[in-house]
């Protein structure tokens, strides 16, 4: 199915203002600065009264070359950048990036190090889609759950500063290893979390999910079909929501994924309440998967590889791929043999799930507009790096 | 996709289609188990406690973690216990963005001595590659936060507060009179200017 | 019981002064003045509760550094409207920008001439009481419609005609179930209808009658205000701020002041027809307690079943998240308003063949 994206230029000149009789379409800018666009992203919507004709969107506003600067750094001071793409799930960036380096060096790193990643990979995609939960509901006109949100992500933040350091860019899995070893009472607070939240994502459903008025404004809308959300490159919970089962956890484990049991969240229709219900879930598998590794945490090093040790990747092309929260972070390493890569290239899942919303959105109203955007979970600064 | 994935993965459940009745009973069940879990948040943060606490006036109260990055401090910093750092720079070729100056000179040792570590908060990203990268564990961050200042140019700091040579030179030297004789030597850093710090770079 | 108060300061003023001109204007100031301190005191007020409540709902702490807990924080607000700039756009149609604010405000202290405090503080009695105020109250539709039209942007125009929309068709909802406690009391004067519920509020007289008008009322009511779940023309998700966008300073505390004032208003409203206004409770037949509760003024009475209403639509407006346009729409004309009319035809039965208490 071949995609037809038009420019700026052509979209403005090509509407209906010559029609003398009926409604007339017109342009409105949902400019950078806007509430519910999370970040500056600017859609040029082509309205007909109330019923959105044509959305697009125009990028750029939070570019800070990223990529370029990798040109000029090494590929261990590399890794913080990439903490500032995804800010929500910062350390699973670094983990993407780790990867790729370990895999073309061939350095193999111990089950400590591998558990200890896994379960903060985990820690992060609670944290993000706790965030989301509350985002999504305030996008939606409750104000409550954004601050129940983010009270519950305050728990995990600081578990998380206790270990890393820092509370939103950690700097936290470098290649070889991490960078501190976890404290001693690490799987007693993670425990009394977990016993926290479990009934708190039930406290979630009774006030969000079993709401009418969520539901009536979550079902049917924006139904991405099977075959747009693959031809778009979709990732994550928005493809997993459109009905297909691909999760980089499960088809390609890396990490101690392939040695717990959970389960994948799934969707069958692909409009916003499957995608809304695909993420609750997500966070009760998250908890599953931590329940299962914190008691069992093998004794080692931290870190394999030594800080003085020079990182060059052989010549060539590295590809290597992780999965966030919002859906498949791929790094690609072109390197020739010296210090810092020659070119590297974040593939960034945020990126083509924004561009599937020209699809959703043509025929609805703009309530369904910032409706879809939010279950989309979009964050800017991983589109523009 | 070569595992069969199949077997483990769970589907989202479609909504119940109900009749208007039947919506009119759910939406008043629904709004109303909302509005009592608001309600027992409210009791809650009445007669129990808040989330949240006043700011400047209950600090004591907040725990934050020793790990904490917020600024850079070379251990144990003052004349009874010498600092570590031996001015070797190899902090400041670990930082990604510049923002470590080190000034050395040949000093009392016969090794290259610290004169002047410049550490710039204002595009420090707090990354602890130096922290790592020093092979004399010189340097730490600590963790009091309240970093804010009124001028830009008071972020540029610098962190040692006496020149010259580092601990381990200093607690080798057994005899008294030698390390008498050292420590006129030993002066508070001086105020040095901007100029230099940016005509270095 | 009731006293018009015009009759009895008229008799004084018959009495000791000489009417002229100047006494009646003097007196009219007098009242105009009072309205005002009154308004200002209310809408204080409940930009403080609202801002608590909220922030206790929300588990945190709410505003506590502008005075003891807090209280001076509407003062603060208000001055800061009060010295912003004001800045309109270029382009504006500068007499609609400029009198907008002033319909949804007129409206407001309009309707608050009817509302009873007690059965000898009202500021008049019209016998058409009711009537008055849904025709009065409608003049904030306009306010709306001029402002978002006027200020040259197509956000504001678009929240402006979504209000617009909104707030004629629950007009009809509102003006149903007023109409079924009409029937019910044989009434439009407001007094009289207090009066009519000495034996019993008329929430638990008329049964199933009155409970489903209580519930449309409020609902439409809350719809008529333009709060959550209804607050699409000022969504802020949405739209910014919808019609108020180009508006800054004392323009916009206007509208401000109107939404709390209508909020305080709907809620006086609904205690005079459906909870007894300021009538006192009294349980069937228990003459001590009865007696108790005859001994606190009556004005308490009001305010504490108005504050109960109040804290019950800042509640709501803390828990439910919006509805869509075309949801709130359709919520009105193929839910509302077919169940409004066969209430009023149960109603009607009822007051015929006597099914009340």
């Amino acid at each position: 199915m071949a995609i037809h994206l038009r420019t700026l230029n052509e979209v403005l000149h090509s509407s209906n203002k010559k029609k003398t009789w009926g409604t007339k379409e017109y342009f409105i800018n949902m400019g950078p600065q806007h509430p519910s666009t999370h970040g500056v992203l600017r859609f040029v919507l082509r309205l007909e009264g109330e019923v959105v004709k044509e959305i697009i969107p125009v990028l750029g506003y939070i570019h800070r070359g990223i990529e370029k600067i990798g040109e000029s750094v090494s590929y261990r001071n590399f890794v913080h950048l990439t903490d500032r793409c995804d800010y929500l799930s910062s350390i699973i960036n670094n983990w993407g990036v780790s990867k790729v380096v370990e895999n073309a060096m061939q350095i193999e790193t111990n089950e400590r190090i591998e558990t200890i990643r896994t379960i903060f990979a985990e820690i992060q995609r609670l944290q993000s889609h706790t965030l989301w939960w509350g985002v999504f509901a305030m996008d939606l006109g409750a104000f409550t759950p954004f601050l129940y949100g983010f009270r519950d992500r305050e728990f995990l933040t600081s578990i998380v500063e206790d270990t890393c350091g820092s509370r939103l860019t950690m700097n936290y899995i470098q290649p070889g290893g991490v960078m501190y070893d976890i404290k001693p009472d690490f799987s007693t607070k993670i425990k009394n979390y977990i016993r926290y939240l479990r009934p708190r994502i039930d406290e979630y459903e009774q006030l969000v999910s079993n709401n009418i008025i969520i539901q009536k404004r979550t079902e049917n809308v924006g139904i991405l079909s099977k075959d747009d959300a693959c031809s778009y490159g979709t990732t994550g919970p928005v493809l997993r929501a459109s009905g297909v089962p691909l999760d980089l956890r499960k088809d390609h484990p890396y990490g101690m994924y392939g040695k717990v049991d959970f389960s994948v969240a799934v969707g069958s229709v692909g409009d916003c309440w499957d995608r809304y219900w695909v993420r609750i879930e997500e966070m009760r598998q998250s908890l599953n998967i931590i329940e299962q590794l914190i008691d069992n945490i093998p004794p080692g090093k931290h870190m394999v590889m030594k800080h003085t040790a020079k990182i060059k990747l052989p010549i060539g092309y590295h590809y290597d791929q992780v999965e966030t929260a919002r859906g498949i972070l791929g790094v690609f390493v072109a390197s020739d043999g010296k210090d810092s890569p020659y070119r590297i290239h974040l593939r960034s899942p945020n990126f083509n799930n924004l561009w599937s919303i020209t699809k959703m959105a043509a025929g609805l109203k703009i309530s369904d507009l910032v409706a879809i955007f939010s279950t989309l979970d979009i964050v800017m600064p991983d589109v523009d790096r | 996709m070569n595992k069969n994935i199949h077997n483990h993965v769970v589907v989202a459940p479609r909504l119940k289609y109900r009749n208007l009745i039947k919506t009119v009973f759910f939406a008043f069940s629904s709004i109303g188990s909302g509005m009592i879990l608001t309600i027992t948040y409210f009791f809650r943060s009445i007669f129990v406690s808040t989330v949240t606490m006043e700011y400047p006036e209950k600090k004591n109260n907040i725990k934050i973690s020793d790990r904490f990055r917020a600024k850079l401090v070379l251990i144990s910093d003052n004349l009874d216990s010498p600092h570590k750092c031996t001015g070797c720079k190899v902090c400041e070729k670990a930082c990604p963005n510049k923002s470590i100056y080190i000034m050395s000179h040949k000093g009392v040792s016969t090794k290259i001595e610290l004169k002047n570590f410049i550490w710039r908060l204002d595009s420090c990203t707090f990354c602890n590659a130096c922290v790592i990268a020093c092979p004399f564990e010189a340097l730490d961050f600590q963790n009091n936060f309240e970093q804010a200042v009124y001028d830009r140019r008071l972020l540029i700091y610098n962190l040692n507060r006496y020149v010259g040579p580092p601990k381990s030179y200093i607690s080798k030297i057994e005899s008294s009179e030698k390390k008498a004789s050292i420590m006129p030597s030993l002066k508070p850093y001086e105020k040095i200017s901007l100029q230099e710090i940016l005509g270095r770079c | 019981m009731t006293t018009y108060h015009i009759e009895n300061f008229a008799n004084i003023i018959n009495n000791s002064y000489q009417t002229n001109i100047f006494t009646i204007f003097a007196y009219v100031l007098l009242i105009f003045i009072g309205i005002l301190a009154y308004i200002t005191l209310v809408a204080l007020t409940l930009i403080y509760v609202e801002r608590k409540v909220c922030a206790a709902i929300q588990c945190r702490i709410g505003p506590n550094r502008t005075g003891w807990w807090g209280l001076l924080q509407p003062v603060a607000d208000a001055i800061k409207l009060v010295l912003k700039e004001k800045n309109s756009p270029l382009y504006c149609d500068k007499l609609l920008h400029f009198i907008a604010p002033m319909f949804c405000l007129g409206a407001c202290l309009s309707s608050l001439l009817i509302i009873p405090f007690s059965h000898n503080i009202q500021v008049i009695n019209l016998n058409v009481g009711i009537l008055y105020w849904s025709a009065v109250s409608s003049l904030g539709i306009l306010g709306i419609l001029i402002a978002g039209w006027s200020s040259y942007n197509k956000w504001s125009l678009l929240g402006a005609i979504r209000s617009a929309s909104q707030m004629l068709s629950y007009e009809l909802s509102i003006i149903l179930s007023i109409m079924v406690i009409v029937i019910y009391a044989g009434t439009l004067d407001v007094q009289k209808i207090v009066l009519s519920q000495l034996d019993g509020w008329w929430i638990f007289k008329g049964h199933i009658v009155t409970v489903i008008s209580f519930l449309i009322f409020f609902v439409a009511s809350v719809a008529e205000l333009n709060r959550t779940p209804f607050d699409l023309p000022e969504g802020e998700s949405e739209l910014g701020a919808g019609f108020h966008t180009e508006y800054s300073g004392i323009q916009f505390g206007f509208f401000f002041l109107a939404e709390y004032i209508n909020v305080f208003i709907t809620s006086a409203i609904i205690v005079t027809l459906f909870l007894g206004g300021w009538l006192p409770f009294h349980l069937y037949g228990m003459l001590s307690f009865n007696n108790a509760m005859n001994g606190i003024h009556p004005i308490i009475w009001f305010f504490l079943k108005v504050s109960l209403i109040i804290f019950i639509i800042v509640w709501i407006r803390w828990t439910l998240p919006r509805l869509r346009i075309d949801q709130l729409i359709y919520l009105e004309w193929k839910f509302l308003l077919p169940l409004g009319l066969v209430n009023i035809v149960l109603s009607a039965i009822s007051v015929l063949y006597s099914f009340h208490f």
